[in-house]
């Protein structure tokens, strides 16, 4: 038997693999992708708490959160196309001209 | 499932902001070129919202369905949401008066690098429409933060307005500043979004399925004080480890969206590269929404547990004024300058979240938050509004301060206006700003927080020199370069609109407190219908 | 009348709004007869107010309307009143009655500046916060006439902006406020979270059955003492006072001796019931006085700058203001408020038409020298004997020679330091006399007396000033010498009018105080006796040195050249307060070079502000422009945070 544990531990894994990869890498790409990863460890977290409570508002809201990644992830690839056609690249570190 | 009609009153300002912001683009498309006729149409839409909303209010009250449950007690219909979305509507306003012919003027704007003229042909396509309605959708999601009484509207609310400022802070996306900037916003603040919803994910855990704010308040009532009321006085409750997470990691996603140290290091950067009417409505309406509902979830559904949350709150309000203000007096860019001021005045309004921790008084902190909220938008807007027309004669990529030198000889109306915005940013009587910071400072006096009144008394002594450094910068330097400032009409309205705020506000605040102090009386928790 | 204070206010406030935004198109005449017609018009509606205070009975003389409630959060209602009692009636004739003065003088000495209309808009203004602040009836409005008139004060110190000099010399009154300021709120926010509200009368009420903590009462009153040392340039805060005098003479005159820098004395005493309630603070009030009033007489006796030597005397008797509330004699305080008023506001005129007549000189001599140095004057009394009468009415009213103003006034307050059991703070304000009359007969002797020492072919270019600066001067001069004749004591067959006509307002604190002891009529006649011996030396010495034997201070200063010098040089307090905040700065600032390449620091030279500056350019480096860096501390800003929560 699979406890709500197992899930929460997963879950936690998963948002800080996700944290790790915001912090360690410097590709604005991956860094994306790895915040999805934090968002979806949340979702695994609301999924799983839903199912063992049992409550459907932890279901409903992860449609949410997909609903608004998604319109994220289309606004955050725009954004990261035109940080490209400025600097030929994705690198964070080349993105500081604000700065102090 | 109660759902009734009479459900959608509560949301009209939200649909019809919605409506119009498709309204908008199609207008634009029918009829290209017409800015004037947009920015009427979106003047009158948000007028008739803000009235949407006060009718609401007045519509409830009359007809006696006081502290019914709208849609299922997501959002709250009371005193204190009306309120907020009464300012986040005037917000909008004000930015769309001030942003006529924002993009009319762009082939004049210097080229900063190479990479301009790859997407210079991209800038004829950007449409008038795409930025009112990306201003008028991030308003219904400001709104629907403001309001919200579920963490899942919280968190809907939270997510339509960031993504919505991604957008506008790019939206200048033939300038390598404005795309800097929305990255750092966009990376950041999804950082900042993740953080939060695993916030939530907890508390619904903990919990037992609450997401709704009166739900979690009595799951917390039925675990740990057993039939106690909640209120006064707030007994001290022991939350479970996962419930305290869950609060902690809410708690970033909160600070950050109102740039509190040290989740406040995108606000400088974004800030400055923005283009100027956004920064203006950013540094105005996520703080607004995000902080009414900072201070209805600490006040009003967590002040059990203020023990646990008061000290690192008391820290973060600390550092975030001194933080705020130390830099800003090393800035020599006056935008920039103007977003450490504004990450200051955050430290400053995390007193009343600190002062509404204690239920004696609390209406009072956030009758005084709601007042300084209101002053504060005037005079930001303001500032920037001016700090805009000004970067637009100058054609800069940047706002020095030696652009200001003797501003007051040749604008005497605009530096005017300037002047008075920033001796209210100060807390200057006899103008608003004095009162919106007395009235937050006494309110967390009479909480107890004297320690921190003190350092916060300090830190607007230190703010006050670099605000008067521009006003004297502005009237007692000669001019060094000519000026030649256009002021269209729209933003010659905006701009009296804030003037006759903060004057007439400082003059005489008792109205609009004792409105504050209505709303700050009827904040509630409406109950969910649905089990 | 009653009713109908606000007038008061109006008419200067309009006059600035009118020189303000349309003085360019008047004219310059107009303005000026507008800029000084407003403000004798409201000298003529104060004198009616004070009429009617004078028809009311004794002790029941207090109009308070009350307008419109200000502000009303919850407990916290301050209405919009304004109040006025003997003091602040004393005052409201001091304030339009010397700015009156003032203002016809600028007709004469401004005329043909360019800034002409801005000029009286910005004094129009001072006027407007200063009536405001002494007649407001709550903290919240006497801090906006505080801050006003530090505003206005601000922008007249730096009026000629095109100097450099002048404009630090603003900014730096300015920062040394701020500072004053922060202890004033701190103030108010102890007095509202102990009292529960902030009108006076409120607080007066609440003070009268405080039951609180001695150390609460002390730091009240400690915190709006903080301020008034800010404003009335007091030890450790004089330091403003004198670089202020780059601005025009008749500011200096207005702002910087007759009436703004006298709102500190002002303040303690309209909360005299509260410094009552705490003897400790009052000595600290009495000590910081008369510290000052020794320590700033000793500079001004060495200073060669006309306008520094009278900036000096200022702060010193600004200290025996402060003496005199500081030993529980608050009326001898404000009388002393009123004869300085006259008589400093002289000295300044009479200064500035005698730069204004030496500069008119060297303009027409090609010679270019400092219009304000002493040491190249002497014999004017021959060229501008109008000024010279005045001039040494002033010195001989300052100085304490009987029958003149000063004497009634100053001799009060030392003899109150005695009655009311602080010898020692009395000794040392009667060796501080005999220095005042030494230093102001010094500068009379030197300006007025003797042979031209500046230029050759200047001294018959030398004009008396027009009438229309002469004859504030008459009009002062003849204040001066019976401006202290309501204070004349008992013993001497007066009635003390003025500490009777006071008395209704300082009763509350006198109760509490309860000054028990009676000294005998002879120690008083001896204290009084003393007093005029000690300042007829002074002048006596003055002239032995000054007019007699002129080598003898040449040779002196020679014997003691390094006393000299650190005195002339004022103690290097500047330059101590230099080398304490800016330089440890700066050699900091070496020490990270790396961190600190680019002039962070703009104009942030001074004393604290240059530290906190400092603390900004490296703070500041944090924000390094680089999103990894940003979510590296906000994740360990998450990780301190939900560790806190949960393990707390």
């Amino acid at each position: 038997m699979v406890g709500l544990n197992w899930y929460l531990v997963l879950s936690a894994l998963l948002f800080c693999i996700g944290a790790a990869g915001v912090l360690t890498r410097r590709n604005a790409i991956i860094i994306f992708m790895s915040i999805e990863l934090m968002l979806n460890a949340a979702n695994l977290a609301l999924v799983a708490f839903g199912r063992f409570i049992p409550n459907v508002t932890g279901q409903a809201l992860v449609f949410f959160v997909m609903a608004v990644a998604a319109a994220e992830v289309a606004v955050g690839l725009a954004i990261i196309v035109t940080i490209f056609k400025h600097k030929e690249s994705v690198d964070i570190d080349k993105v500081n001209l604000m700065k102090w | 499932m109660a759902f009734s009609y009479s459900d959608l009153f509560v949301i009209a300002p939200e649909i019809i902001l919605t409506a119009l912001a498709l309204v908008v683009i199609f207008v634009e498309l029918a009829w290209p070129r017409c800015e004037a006729a947009l920015q009427a149409i979106c003047a009158v839409g948000i007028l008739l919202a803000g009235a949407a909303a006060a009718i609401s209010l007045g519509v409830q009250t009359t007809a006696g369905f006081g502290s019914a449950s709208f849609l299922n007690g997501m959002v709250a219909a009371d005193g204190f949401s009306v309120f907020l979305k009464v300012i986040l509507a005037t917000i909008a306003l004000l930015i769309v008066l001030i942003s006529r012919s924002y993009f009319s003027n762009a082939p004049n704007q210097p080229t900063e690098n190479i990479g301009e003229q790859k997407s210079a042909s991209l800038v004829s396509r950007l449409r008038h429409s795409d930025y009112y309605s990306l201003i008028l959708l991030t308003t219904v999601g400001m709104m629907v933060l403001a309001s919200a009484t579920d963490l899942v509207a919280l968190f809907i609310g939270l997510e339509t307005m960031s993504v919505g400022l991604y957008c506008l802070a790019g939206i200048r996306f033939e300038r390598v500043r404005s795309s800097e900037s929305a990255l750092k916003y966009l990376l950041l603040g999804a950082f900042a979004s993740a953080f939060l919803l695993f916030g939530i994910a907890l508390i619904y855990g903990a919990t037992n399925g609450a997401t709704n704010f009166k739900a979690i308040v009595d799951a917390l009532q039925g675990s740990f004080s057993s039939g106690i009321s909640l209120l006064e006085p707030a007994p001290a409750m022991k939350g479970t480890p996962l419930l305290l997470a869950g609060i902690g990691f809410l708690l970033i996603g909160l600070l950050f969206k109102i740039a509190a140290v040290p989740f406040h290091f995108w606000s400088p950067d974004v800030y400055q590269g923005a283009p100027t009417p956004v920064t203006a409505f950013m540094s105005a309406g996520p703080k607004a929404a995000a902080l009414a509902v900072f201070i209805r979830l600490f006040g009003w559904v967590l002040p059990g547990l203020s023990t646990v949350w008061a000290p690192m709150l008391w820290l973060i309000a600390a550092l975030t004024m001194t933080v705020g203000n130390i830099i800003a007096l090393a800035q020599t860019d006056v935008k920039r300058m103007l977003a450490y001021s504004s990450i200051a005045h955050a430290g400053y309004l995390l007193l009343a979240i600190l002062a509404a921790g204690n239920p004696q008084v609390r209406e009072a902190a956030a009758a005084g938050m709601l007042f300084y909220l209101t002053i504060y938008y005037l005079m930001n807007i303001g500032a920037f509004a001016v700090v805009y027309i000004i970067n637009r004669a100058r054609e800069n990529s940047d706002y020095q301060i030696g652009d200001y030198y003797g501003l007051a000889a040749k604008q005497p109306w605009v530096a005017g206006v300037l002047a008075l915005c920033l001796i209210s940013l100060a807390g200057i009587p006899p103008t608003a700003g004095f009162f919106s910071k007395l009235y937050v400072f006494s309110a967390a006096v009479k909480a107890g927080y004297i320690g921190l009144v003190v350092i916060a008394v300090l830190n607007s002594v230190v703010s006050v020199y670099y605000y008067l450094r521009l006003v004297v910068y502005m009237y007692m330097r000669p001019l060094e370069k000519p000026l030649a400032a256009r002021l269209t009409p729209t933003t010659a309205v905006a701009l009296m609109i804030c003037t006759i705020g903060i004057l007439g506000l400082g003059l005489l605040p008792g109205g609009l407190m004792k409105q504050a102090q209505t709303g700050a009386a009827q904040i509630e928790l409406p109950v969910p219908t649905v089990e | 009348m009653s009713q109908n204070l606000y007038i008061i206010l109006l008419l200067p406030l309009g006059g600035f709004l009118i020189n303000g935004l349309f003085g360019r198109r008047l004219g310059d005449k107009t303005v000026g007869v507008l800029g000084a017609g407003v403000i004798g018009a409201a000298f003529a509606v104060a004198i009616a107010a004070f009429v009617e205070l004078l028809g009311m009975p004794h002790d029941s003389r207090i109009i308070n309307p009350t307008y419109y409630v200000w502000l009303a959060a919850g407990e916290l209602k301050i209405p919009f009143g304004l109040l006025l009692d003997p003091l602040s009636g004393v005052m409201i004739l001091i304030v339009t009655g010397v700015s009156f003065l003032i203002h016809i003088y600028s007709i004469g000495y401004m005329h043909k500046d360019p800034g002409y209309p801005r000029y009286f808009a910005f004094l129009n203004l001072f006027v407007f916060f200063m009536l405001l602040l002494v007649l407001g009836d709550s903290y919240p409005l006497m801090f906006v006439g505080w801050e006003g008139v530090g505003l206005c004060s601000y922008l007249l110190i730096g009026f000629w902006f095109t100097d450099d000099v002048k404009a630090t010399a603003g900014k730096k009154a300015f920062i040394v406020n701020r500072i004053g300021d922060f202890g004033f709120l701190i103030g108010v926010f102890l007095i509202f979270s102990v009292f529960g509200t902030l009108t006076f009368k409120g607080v007066a009420e609440g003070a009268s059955v405080f039951n609180g903590t001695p150390a609460l009462a002390f730091w009240m009153a400690f915190g709006l003492f903080v301020g008034a040392t800010g404003k009335s340039a007091q030890i450790p805060l004089y330091v403003w006072l004198p670089d202020a005098m780059a601005g025009p003479t008749p500011v200096s005159a207005l702002i910087h001796a007759a009436t703004m820098v006298t709102a500190g004395v002002y303040m303690v005493a309209r909360n005299a019931f509260l410094f009552a309630l705490s003897p400790a603070a009052l000595g600290v009030v009495a000590w910081i006085g008369v510290l000052t009033a020794i320590f700033a007489a000793t500079i001004a006796l060495v200073q060669n700058d006309i306008k520094k030597v009278l900036a000096y005397s200022t702060v010193s008797q600004l200290g025996y203001m402060f003496v005199g509330c500081g030993v529980g004699a608050f009326s001898a305080g404000i009388s002393h408020l009123m004869t300085h008023a006259f008589f400093k506001a002289l000295l300044f005129l009479g200064a500035g038409s005698v730069i204004h007549a030496v500069h008119y000189a060297h303009a027409h001599s090609g010679y270019h020298g400092d219009p304000q140095d002493i040491r190249y004057m002497g014999g004017l009394r021959r060229r501008m004997p109008t000024t010279y009468w005045t001039f040494a009415a002033a010195c001989l009213a300052i100085a304490g020679v009987p029958g003149l103003s000063g004497f009634f006034s100053k001799d009060e307050i030392i003899w109150k330091a005695f009655a009311n059991g602080q010898p020692v703070v009395g000794v040392t304000a009667l060796i501080a006399a005999g220095l005042t009359a030494f230093y102001m007969f010094r500068l009379l002797y030197m300006t007025f007396h003797g042979e031209w020492r500046g230029g050759k072919g200047q001294f018959e270019h030398i004009p008396e000033s027009p009438k229309v600066m002469t004859l504030p001067l008459s009009i002062l001069g003849v204040l001066s010498i019976i401006g202290g004749w309501v204070a004349i004591p008992h013993i001497l067959g007066g009635g003390a009018w003025f500490e009777e006509f006071l008395k209704p307002t300082f009763h509350s604190a006198e109760v509490l105080l309860a000054h028990t002891g009676h000294p005998s009529l002879a120690a008083e006649y001896s204290v009084m006796g003393i007093s005029i011996i000690i300042a007829i030396a002074g002048i006596l010495w003055a002239r032995r040195w000054y007019v007699l034997h002129p080598e003898i201070p040449k040779r002196l200063a020679a014997r003691l050249k390094g006393l000299y010098k650190v005195v002339l040089n004022k103690y290097y307090v500047d330059e101590i307060y230099n080398f304490t905040f800016v330089q440890t700065t700066l050699a900091l600032a070496d020490g990270c070079w790396n961190y600190f390449d680019t002039p962070v620091v703009d104009g942030l030279v001074n004393g604290t502000a240059a530290v906190v500056g400092w603390c900004g350019g490296i703070l500041r480096r944090i924000q390094t422009g680089l999103i990894a860096n940003y979510a590296l501390v906000m994740a360990i800003g998450a990780a301190v945070l939900v560790g806190w929560m949960v393990w707390k």
